[in-house]
């Protein structure tokens, strides 16, 4: 995860799938939602 | 959604061009399959259907029209319909990572463990096949991630 998102940082469907991965395959929900928090900033940025 | 094309503040989605298409062709399977594709990701899903039984009836050997068939079910939460097409599609296309990503889901959804971890063997060797032709292809890296974690590989997900 960490070195696809340093080549696609912008890329929101990847973070969407890797937030469900951690939330539901690796027990992680505060992880999800950092995924998902940093996507929303870039979407705001106009990503 | 991505395939949609922005041409002077105009969304083409591709609809015209299916059209067009089946208006010189209406045996071709790859426009039905377009057109159905188009119509479900607009939730309209009944005439998408429509689209992938006439698509299917013309050629159900078809790569195309068995992803369109797999997406539209997926979207209409008919699992079993989805499994059967995306299996299909992943059978006719052996550089097809999408196909097996998204039938880990959906065996996942259905319960059936065994299969979601075939599945996830298939995602991964295909995915890494791709990595190891294009090292910095991030959608390949993202099938790997979500089939490693599936194959209890957490910290190699993460890393990866």
């Amino acid at each position: 995860m960490s070195r696809a998102l340093l080549i696609e940082p912008d890329n929101a469907n990847m973070r969407y799938n890797f937030a469900c991965t951690l939330a539901s395959q690796l027990n992680d929900p505060d992880g999800a939602i950092e995924i998902l928090g940093r996507c929303s900033s870039a979407s705001r940025s106009g990503c | 959604m991505l395939a949609r094309l922005i041409r002077g503040g105009q969304v083409d989605d591709g609809l015209a061009a299916a059209e067009r298409a089946l208006a010189l062709d209406p045996n071709l399977a790859a426009a039905h399959a377009v057109k159905a594709r188009i119509l479900s990701e607009s939730g309209r899903h009944e005439e998408a259907g429509a689209e992938i039984e006439v698509a299917l009836r013309l050629d159900p050997e078809s790569y195309e029209v068995n992803r369109a068939a797999a997406y539209l079910r997926f979207r209409q939460k008919r699992l079993p319909d989805a499994v059967r097409h995306f299996e299909k599609a992943q059978s006719l296309m052996e550089t097809d990572v999408s196909s097996p990503n998204m039938l880990i889901t959906c065996y996942t959804a259905m319960g059936d463990r065994e299969s979601a971890r075939r599945a996830a063997q298939i995602t991964l060797a295909r995915a890494q096949k791709t990595l190891a032709q294009d090292p910095s292809n991030g959608a390949a890296m993202g099938f790997c991630c979500n089939a490693l974690a599936l194959l209890g590989q957490a910290e190699s997900a993460r890393a990866g």
